[in-house]
């Protein structure tokens, strides 16, 4: 009788002093939780799809992200939709950063680097098809097309100076002239080639049909190290003759194979 | 003083048995010769085939007998050899579907759609043990997309089928992240890396 005393006594002290310990941390929990389901709930109403909240909260849980972080994320998420840009771009970026274990300290900085790169393409874009009266939407694959540039090597200036210079074209040739002077510069062609070889392609139009191999040609020419000048020649060649991807291949002595 | 013979129901039986088998034995005897005296009368023509016909059993269809074949009880005798070899020559079956359907396998559909491109990843890369390839096309997620070598190659290949779009993409080599050597197409990450990009569909018109 007296142990079984002595053990509930025991026992009741140490669920008094445990008790404000658990409580703290199921309060923390709770609060941390309850910002999670606050971000889900605002980005519900944002409009992003139950779907892409789903895939990054599995995302996030697979990768053991912690839960304030993610509150943040989905937050941002949610303030893209806001903002009326294309999610894709940026939820596939935060799944990057969380499968490669990025911190989400880490992710957020990159995250609102892409934000305003966004929204300044969006803005020249709508400034290009004001100055030409076009009556074309914007639609999420172009801006987000475009605007991938300014993460891959074209600056700002690059992508106004491009779009200042060309003629009253469709916006998918413009999305891929810029996509055409971005590839040149990420493989780290003379940038003052690379703005004749676009110039002339703009004034001649040479992109409004398809080219498919173009660029590869290129890359490929000066992995085999052809000048940037002997492919500077032959480009511009083929785009006043009105020539083919394939004779532009062979004059830089290019073969399929090579591509 | 006159013995009587006292009186046994059973032996009353069998006496009284064995007179009515000397009865029956007669009668068949009489019947014998009746028989044996009739006049031989030849049967009609067609008395076998309408006999024939009337107890002829009608064929079921090849369900029913099945059925009645699959419920009728069945006495099977084996020694208990024979369920091991069976559990063995089945999972030998089984191991072998799926090692040959998982060597086999370098084609991935990742977005079912009439519009989807095959793309072939490759890697030269001999010595790895492992090559996976992430993406944006797969949410970064390494499985299921494990690219397969023969044993008699150095590239390790896969086949996945995509959506027309632009793709940023690298390869696990041995858990080691590294993109695509044999592209010129690749650009900073954002996280320190390099990440290699692919476009396919319109976006690869250039």
């Amino acid at each position: 009788m007296t142990f079984r005393r002595l053990f509930l006594c025991l026992l009741a002290f140490v669920v008094a002093a445990a008790a404000p310990v658990v409580l703290s941390a199921q309060n923390d929990q709770t609060g941390v939780t309850h910002a999670v389901a606050l971000a889900v709930e605002e980005a519900r109403q944002a409009g992003v799809p139950d779907e892409t909240v789903s895939r990054l909260l599995s995302h996030g849980y697979d990768n053991r992200v912690e839960a304030a972080s993610m509150a943040n994320l989905v937050s941002f998420v949610a303030t893209v939709k806001k903002e009326g840009l294309p999610l894709e771009p940026f939820v596939s970026k935060i799944e990057e950063g969380m499968a490669k274990r990025v911190p989400a300290a880490s992710i957020e900085p990159v995250l609102n680097q892409k934000k305003p790169d966004s929204l300044f393409t969006r803005s020249v874009t709508a400034d290009y098809l004001k100055k030409y009266s076009l009556r074309q939407q914007v639609t999420p694959e172009d801006l987000a097309g475009i605007a991938e540039n300014l993460n891959s090597g074209l600056s700002r200036q690059d992508l106004v100076h491009t779009i200042e210079q060309a003629p009253a074209i469709s916006l998918f040739t413009l999305k891929r002239v810029i996509g055409v002077q971005a590839s040149l510069k990420r493989v780290g062609f003379d940038p003052k080639l690379s703005d004749r070889i676009v110039s002339t392609a703009i004034e001649h139009n040479f992109f409004a049909r398809q080219r498919r191999g173009f660029v590869r040609a290129i890359v490929a020419g000066k992995r085999k190290g052809v000048s940037d000048e002997k492919i500077t020649d032959a480009a511009l060649s083929t785009m006043q003759s009105g020539g083919t991807v394939a004779g532009f291949c062979s004059q830089i002595g290019v073969s399929s194979s090579d591509m | 003083m006159e013995k009587k013979e006292p009186k046994h129901p059973n032996r009353e039986t069998a006496l009284s048995y064995r007179a009515n088998a000397g009865e029956s034995e007669e009668m068949a005897e009489q019947l014998k010769t009746m028989i044996r005296e009739m006049p031989q009368i030849e049967p009609p023509a067609r008395l076998l085939t309408s006999v024939m016909e009337t107890v002829k059993t009608k064929k079921r269809p090849f369900w029913f007998r099945a059925y009645r074949w699959a419920r009728s009880p069945r006495t099977i005798t084996f020694t208990p050899l024979l369920p091991v070899t069976v559990m063995a020559l089945s999972a030998i079956l089984v191991f072998s579907v799926f090692f040959l359907h998982e060597s086999k396998n370098r084609n991935i559909t990742l977005a079912e759609s009439r519009k989807s491109i095959p793309v072939e990843f490759a890697l030269d890369m001999p010595d790895a043990r492992s090559v996976y390839v992430v993406g944006s096309f797969n949410h970064w997620v390494p499985q299921p997309c494990l690219l397969h070598k023969d044993n008699d190659s150095t590239r390790w290949l896969l086949t996945l089928q995509l959506q027309p779009g632009r793709y940023e993409y690298a390869f696990i080599v041995d858990g080691k992240r590294v993109p695509n050597p044999e592209t010129g197409f690749n650009q900073d990450d954002g996280f320190g890396n390099k990440n290699s990009v692919l476009a396919l569909g319109k976006e690869d018109d250039i």
